[in-house]
């Protein structure tokens, strides 16, 4: 289990360790955010470029999305049901409230 | 010309957000209403942008760093995420003039909040420590996610404060799972905002650029920046913001 928690039912915590979970979600946050700049500053130098925009703010909107599919994939792996459950209701939560937008 | 000046309203509000650590979206919707005349819910759509933004770029370093406590993230966001989609749903009810007198209560707490400074728990990990105090955090983080979806801040001024000195966890790792909550948080309000056309490009790309730019640098000079004198200029932007805020909300100019 992530850093050694049960999620702050009263148990003592030790804070600090990094797991598999910690390193694949900031790898994907930071491709993320790069290719997001990236895709923003070439809008901004040509406005022509608007699509390429849509596909920076696409990432952006995107990434928590993914960062919860990673999220559900690493823990299940590890076997660590509760906190896969949890990722996973969250992404949920996070595709209803997108429908919930457009409807 | 408004798209370098919109790059650098989001640089800036980065930049000192992240100095300050309280976020820029408190800075951002302020600044898109008062300075460019952005209608409300396009400023709130933007500023959500650039929080999921800021929240990308330093959750990531967190992340690498093992700061974030994923466990409690997950089970704070379950309600900060359902608070949020009801504030997005709920924003497009809301009269605007009452979408600025709500913000003006936020930049208020804002200001009390970096006036208070936050503490109450311990600064850095020194070991096995209890969380406490976790219906608390729970219902703070329902309530920062509906002033998310309303308003478009973060809420990481809110956030802070509670894991800290509410809930007892070291000050470095509530700055950080703090960091990586906003952005889910925020993203369920974009969500919301970009479906109902409210993220417009031509404002939302450069402010999200500029606050990606200004909050990676500020991360990096914080250290160096005496933070005093920044808390006490921004608690009298802030206090000007509200009474600014509170004045349009009166004065029938809201848009």
């Amino acid at each position: 289990m992530d850093a050694g928690t049960d999620g702050g039912r009263g148990d003592l915590r030790p804070w600090g360790d990094r797991t598999p979970t910690h390193e694949r979600l900031a790898l994907l946050l930071r491709w993320a955010t790069r290719a997001a700049g990236a895709a923003l500053a070439v809008t901004l130098l040509d406005r022509r470029l608007h699509l390429v925009g849509l596909v920076g703010v696409g990432l952006l909107l995107a990434a928590p999305l993914l960062a919860m599919v990673v999220a559900v994939v690493q823990y299940a792996r590890e076997r660590d049901w509760s906190e896969a459950g949890l990722a996973f209701v969250l992404l949920i939560m996070l595709l209803v409230g997108a429908w919930l937008g457009r409807a | 010309m408004t798209s370098l000046a919109l790059l650098g309203l989001g640089f800036g509000a980065g930049f000192v957000g992240s100095i300050v650590g309280i976020g820029g979206g408190v800075f951002i919707v302020p600044g898109l209403l008062l300075l460019f005349g952005v209608p409300v819910r396009q400023a709130v759509g933007a500023s959500l942008l650039g929080v999921v933004a800021t929240s990308a770029g330093s959750a990531a370093v967190y992340l690498g760093e093992g700061r974030v406590d994923m466990p409690l993230a997950l089970r704070l966001e379950v309600m900060a995420v359902g608070g949020a989609i009801a504030g997005s749903l709920g924003a497009a009810l809301v009269p605007p003039h009452v979408l600025y007198l709500l913000f003006s209560a936020a930049v208020l707490y804002a200001a009390a909040a970096l006036v208070g400074g936050g503490t109450g728990g311990p600064s850095t990990v020194t070991g096995p420590a209890e969380v406490r105090h976790m219906a608390v955090g729970m219902g703070a983080s329902a309530g920062a996610g509906v002033a998310s979806g309303l308003l478009g801040i973060g809420g990481g001024f809110a956030k802070v404060p509670i894991l800290h000195a509410v809930m007892g966890i070291p000050l470095e790792v509530a700055t950080a799972t703090s960091s990586f909550m906003v952005g889910l948080t925020a993203s369920a309000s974009a969500w919301i905002y970009w479906a109902r056309g409210d993220i417009v490009l031509v404002y939302a790309a450069p402010v999200a650029l500029g606050v990606l730019a200004g909050s990676t640098l500020g991360s990096r000079v914080s250290r160096r920046v005496p933070g005093l004198w920044v808390r006490l200029v921004l608690v009298a932007v802030l206090l000007y913001v509200a009474a600014e805020m509170t004045w349009r909300a009166f004065g029938g100019t809201a848009r």
